[in-house]
């Protein structure tokens, strides 16, 4: 299998199939990454094919000796950026709760459509910096150093944003003192 | 353990435990904080499910296609240019601008004017308009330019020609020096007005036809309206042989605010139609 850098170097050289092949391993990342924080799955689709299009305009610019996936990346994340300061009131303005249920969780399982509800209304809240690092350290499986070289920052930075981060949902997400809430599926840790 | 197993096992319903966790959260804060205060945080992470898997990614790239179709002809080939050559174009393009005038309506008092002055004027609009291009066109793998940059850089395309236009006059003696005061302010600022306008008319084709944004933001819009007022204004210093004050604020000055307006009404409407989600 070619490595992202030899598809780019086969797309500069004029391989349409290279560019295709980058598509098809990239766009679905992209798409639940960009996707989580727009209002409409049409938003992130329209995002996503820009980002391809940059890549294909910016292609002469790609260094060789670089790696496809941060460069790929760091266009998307800032074509996310302008797309909130052009469309939202405010920059990086969190998404309001449209009070419909969260469509990827079972109807019939009400208690976890309400947690669902309030972890991404804690998500949402969170800073545009430390929400990106943590949707790509939870939802997308990355490791801190992969997910320092997307955003462009120190691993010891990324590692501070999650913290951080993960310091305000658990905040966010603790129920009124003297009634804890107790999730189902995890057993008690002792 | 990593973070990912840890991750993994809290998905699953299953609370981590044992050295290998242990020695894991030594070094972790972040799945520290997942696993704190018996895992509260880390019970209701998993609440939000794993996305559905896209179906669509083949249509996407079919739709795709049909854009990379539309991105041909001389703009799709000069957007696909790297970005030093893209540069390098603009500058030429202003530079042609400049040579133009030159070469086929030379100003009649340039061996008059102060050599120094000259270029003082001709290298402060070229510097400001090297900067400028060059901060409009940076490509999108690259952190936005700072706030306090491109804001400085379209309030300075509006002060040095005016601060330019203001200051001393710098030579009367040729005979159409002080032409354009008084009576004939008016028609001869609106010649140069409409003359210096069209001539920014090919450098703003340029630099729209260089810029690879399919949606125009405000420090984009903005730059390029201060590069057509700053072309404008060093190609008019080049052609235009009156040196009173009132005509240079008058008829030079005012192409750069009548660009910076123009561009600022594009872009209230194209983001009032993208909020209201109709097409830009």
């Amino acid at each position: 299998m070619k490595s992202d850098e030899q598809l780019m170097a086969a797309y500069v050289a004029g391989d349409v199939s290279a560019f295709d092949e980058l598509f098809r391993r990239y766009a679905p990342m992209l798409l639940r990454v960009i996707g989580r924080q727009m209002r409409s799955p049409d938003d992130a689709r329209d995002l996503v094919q820009q980002t391809f299009l940059q890549l294909h305009r910016a292609r002469h610019d790609f260094d060789p000796s670089a790696r496809v996936r941060p460069w790929l990346f760091t266009i998307a994340l800032n074509l996310k950026r302008e797309h909130f300061r052009r469309v939202l009131r405010r920059p990086e303005a969190p998404l309001e709760l449209d009070g419909r249920s969260d469509p990827r969780v079972p109807p019939h399982d009400p208690t976890r459509s309400e947690v669902a509800q309030a972890v991404r209304s804690a998500i949402d809240g969170l800073p545009p910096d430390r929400r990106e690092v943590i949707l790509l350290h939870w939802f997308e499986g990355l490791s801190f150093p992969e997910i320092a070289e997307l955003v462009g920052a120190s691993v010891s930075a990324v590692k501070v944003r999650a913290h951080r981060g993960y310091v305000a949902l658990r905040k966010e997400l603790e129920p009124p003192s003297g009634n804890p809430r107790r999730p189902d599926g995890i057993g008690d840790r002792s | 353990m990593n973070c990912g197993e840890i991750r993994a096992l809290l998905v699953e319903g299953t609370l981590p435990t044992g050295a290998a966790v242990d020695a894991h959260l030594r070094e972790c804060a972040a799945c520290g904080e997942l696993l704190a205060d018996g895992a509260l945080l880390g019970r209701q992470m998993p609440a939000i499910g794993p996305e559905p898997v896209d179906a669509g990614v083949e249509a996407l790239l079919g739709e795709m296609h049909a854009k990379l179709e539309t991105d041909r002809g001389l703009s799709g080939y000069l957007r696909a240019r790297s970005t030093p050559l893209r540069l390098v174009l603009a500058l030429l393009g202003a530079a042609l601008l400049v040579l133009s005038q030159l070469l086929f309506a030379r100003r009649p008092d340039l061996e008059l004017y102060p050599l120094g002055a000259m270029v003082s004027v001709l290298v402060s609009y070229a510097l400001l308009l090297g900067s400028t291009l060059a901060v409009d066109l940076r490509p999108l793998q690259r952190a936005p330019p700072p706030r306090w940059l491109w804001i400085g850089l379209v309030a300075s395309a509006l002060i040095v020609p005016l601060v330019i236009a203001a200051g001393p006059q710098v030579h009367t003696a040729h005979a159409l020096a002080n032409r354009g005061a008084g009576a004939d302010l008016i028609p001869r600022a609106l010649r140069c007005f409409l003359y210096g306008g069209l001539l920014a008319v090919p450098l703003l084709l340029l630099v729209f036809a260089l810029d690879r944004r399919e949606h125009r933001s405000w420090p984009s819009l903005l730059l390029a309206a201060a590069s057509g007022g700053l072309a404008a204004n060093l190609s008019l210093q080049c052609h235009c042989p009156i040196t009173h004050p009132f005509h240079l604020l008058a008829g030079h000055v005012t192409i750069a605010v009548a660009l910076l307006f123009a561009y600022a009404v594009i872009g209230a409407v194209r983001m009032g139609r993208a909020r209201n989600g109709w097409p830009a």
